[in-house]
């Protein structure tokens, strides 16, 4: 099997859309706000990457579009979370400490054993 | 009422262009989302908008990249909509047709400066391939020089040999050929343009 030319851009591949659900949480935002932020994370190359992605989530249901007018400024369109879209970034905020930890670990050439079985999630007591 | 400045109207244009071979709903919301952030900026600030983007093709490259195989959903309308649907002029099939017709027989019409816009014209427009608008714009030129240049040598040799021969065309023949040749070939170019044209419509 050939290994990926660039594994950053195979990284951020996976991470991307959860990413995208991650702002939106915060605030709906438009393509622009969105792009420039995620661009000047070196999450995405360009705009172009983006808008695939936002119809990717809208088609599962996670995000949906809506337009609104921006004072004197042009009619944007904006996105935001649905209810699943919420739903699913809880879940991937959940496993994505676990998930970091023993990638984390397996890289750096620790056993399994090594490894701890249940580790505390970010935001819990034990933490 | 979208207001673009020059600079912001060329950009969407090439961008419109370089999105061709992205499939909608991606490819309009692209240039919407794009349009919508270039809409209203005076041309100093467009210009730095733009810079800031990037080059059109990169954009549809990385647009392609990450297009999935499958159903795209939702294709809602926006304020920008009814301007994606509008061909930019390259891609115009008047504008082609008009090229080749000028490339066949503008030289009849204004000698030299017919075929020069005929040859700008075909360029401009994205309906043929490179292949073809070089073989139509550059190949009768190019056939012209050569034949000059072989009637010529013979002019030359036939001369040295301090034979006349009435077969050996001289300057004047080579002259008037050529100029016969250079209607005849861009005529049978723009035959082939629009043969092309209509065989891919």
């Amino acid at each position: 099997m050939t290994p990926p030319a660039d594994v950053s851009a195979q990284l951020r591949k996976g991470v991307a859309e959860y990413c995208i659900l991650g702002l939106l949480s915060r605030e709906p935002m438009y393509g622009w706000q969105l792009s420039e932020t995620l661009v000047r994370a070196g999450l995405i190359a360009s705009i172009g990457t983006l808008y695939p992605v936002l119809s990717r989530l809208r088609e599962r249901g996670l995000v949906v579009s809506f337009e609104e007018s921006t004072g004197a400024g042009p009619v944007r369109k904006y996105y935001r979370l649905t209810a699943a879209g919420e739903e699913l970034l809880a879940d991937f905020r959940d496993q994505w400490p676990t998930f970091s930890l023993t990638v984390g670990a397996l890289i750096h050439g620790e056993t399994p054993d090594d490894l701890p079985t249940d580790p505390p999630l970010e935001g819990t007591p034990d933490a | 009422m979208p207001d673009f400045s020059p600079a912001a109207d060329s950009y969407l244009d090439r961008l419109a262009n370089a999105l061709r071979d992205v499939r909608e709903p991606v490819r309009g919301e692209i240039w919407s989302g794009i349009a919508e952030e270039l809409d209203g900026l005076g041309e100093t600030d467009a210009r730095d908008r733009i810079a800031e983007l990037g080059d059109p093709s990169f954009i549809a490259r990385e647009a392609r990249n990450a297009v999935d195989v499958g159903t795209m959903g939702d294709t809602s309308s926006s304020a920008y909509t009814a301007v994606v649907a509008r061909p930019p002029l390259s891609e115009s099939r008047g504008l082609a047709i008009f090229g080749a017709i000028a490339l066949g027989v503008g030289g009849f019409v204004v000698p030299l400066f017919g075929w020069v816009v005929g040859v700008a014209l075909v360029w401009t427009s994205s309906l043929w391939r490179t292949r073809e608008k070089l073989i139509a714009t550059v190949g009768p030129p190019v056939v012209l020089v050569l034949a000059a240049l072989v009637s010529h040598a013979i002019n030359g040799w036939a001369g040295m040999s301090g034979t006349e021969n009435p077969l050996v065309p001289v300057i004047s023949d080579i002259a008037i050929s050529s100029v016969v040749g250079a209607l005849l070939l861009n005529v049978i170019a723009m035959v082939w343009l629009l043969v092309r044209l209509g065989r891919r419509a």
